[in-house]
């Protein structure tokens, strides 16, 4: 997200950290190591948790034109629960393949992205505009 | 027949077995969310019609469907629905010159889908946010996943 690339390091400062890191004491080292294997792990876990969850959401509701049906299924709701986890994956799925799975974000941020009389794909434009 | 089409023609057939034996079975548009099957059943091709509940108030992308009835998908609002579009209900689906007749689906009494009948007396559906298809009865997409059908109605094609 744009929010996030104004706190990238440049390379210099990279290099920099890295050498301060070296000077730590092994069990900072490890530490540190450690934390970042996890969040690595947990990075993981939720892209596959969400992806997994999108393919059954999807077989479940596939034909469906019920939006009361098709937002209650088991699947979609664990999605919504993930919060704003799930949020990098759905964008990427409906900036790639426009789709209803807009509606989490509308059940996730409680609000419609327009007023107007859009379309669903029109939404999934809009939507990633504004969180990306 | 290319391969994309054969692949989605599997797809749908394993949502709906009964087309593998309807003759007439053809996939005719590419998937879109652009419009669903209340939508198309009405003859439009660019709107997400459903009756939508105040829960489902927030979603972007689908218009309430009609205006003046419960906010409720029984599929007795539904028939109240489409007489506001000049549809009465009817005993068959047999073709009726100088009118276009629906076919009503539901499973436990709550809507699920709307195919229309074509000038050919085929019939056209629009499967969610999948494809058009074109199928020989109304009972080839019968199943778990829309019921059965419920009713049919019809209406004077120059309505």
């Amino acid at each position: 997200m744009n929010t996030a690339s104004t706190n990238i390091l440049s390379p210099n400062s990279l290099e920099m950290l890295w050498e301060l890191f070296q000077k730590q004491p092994t069990e900072i080292k490890k530490a540190f190591k450690d934390r970042l294997l996890h969040n690595e792990i947990v990075c993981n876990d939720n892209r596959n948790k969400f992806y997994s969850l999108l393919n059954q959401w999807r077989n479940n509701t596939a034909a469906l034109s019920s939006p009361k049906q098709i937002t209650s299924d088991e699947a979609f709701l664990q999605i919504v629960s993930m919060g704003k986890d799930a949020v990098p994956y759905i964008l990427d799925e409906i900036s790639d393949k426009p789709s209803n799975l807009v509606w989490a974000l509308n059940i996730m941020f409680k609000k419609k992205i327009s007023n107007s009389n859009i379309t669903i794909p029109q939404a999934c434009e809009l939507w990633t505009k504004e969180l990306r | 027949m290319d391969q994309r089409t054969a692949i989605e023609r599997d797809t749908l057939i394993s949502y709906f077995p009964n087309l593998e034996a309807d003759g007439d079975f053809v996939i005719t548009s590419p998937s879109t969310y652009d419009y669903n099957c209340i939508a198309w059943a009405l003859g439009y091709n660019n709107k997400w019609l459903w009756p939508l509940d105040e829960d489902c108030d927030i979603l972007d992308g689908v218009e309430y469907w009609p205006d003046g009835l419960p906010r409720t998908e029984d599929i007795g609002n539904i028939i109240e629905a489409f007489k506001m579009e000049g549809y009465e209900l009817c005993s068959n689906c047999n073709f009726e010159q100088g009118y276009t007749k629906v076919a009503l689906y539901s499973i436990d009494c709550k809507a699920t889908h709307a195919a229309r009948q074509l000038d050919s007396g085929k019939w056209t559906s629009k499967l969610g946010p999948l494809n058009d298809i074109t199928h020989g009865t109304p009972f080839s997409i019968e199943g778990d996943m829309y019921g059965k059908v419920h009713c049919i109605m019809k209406r004077p094609e120059k309505y």
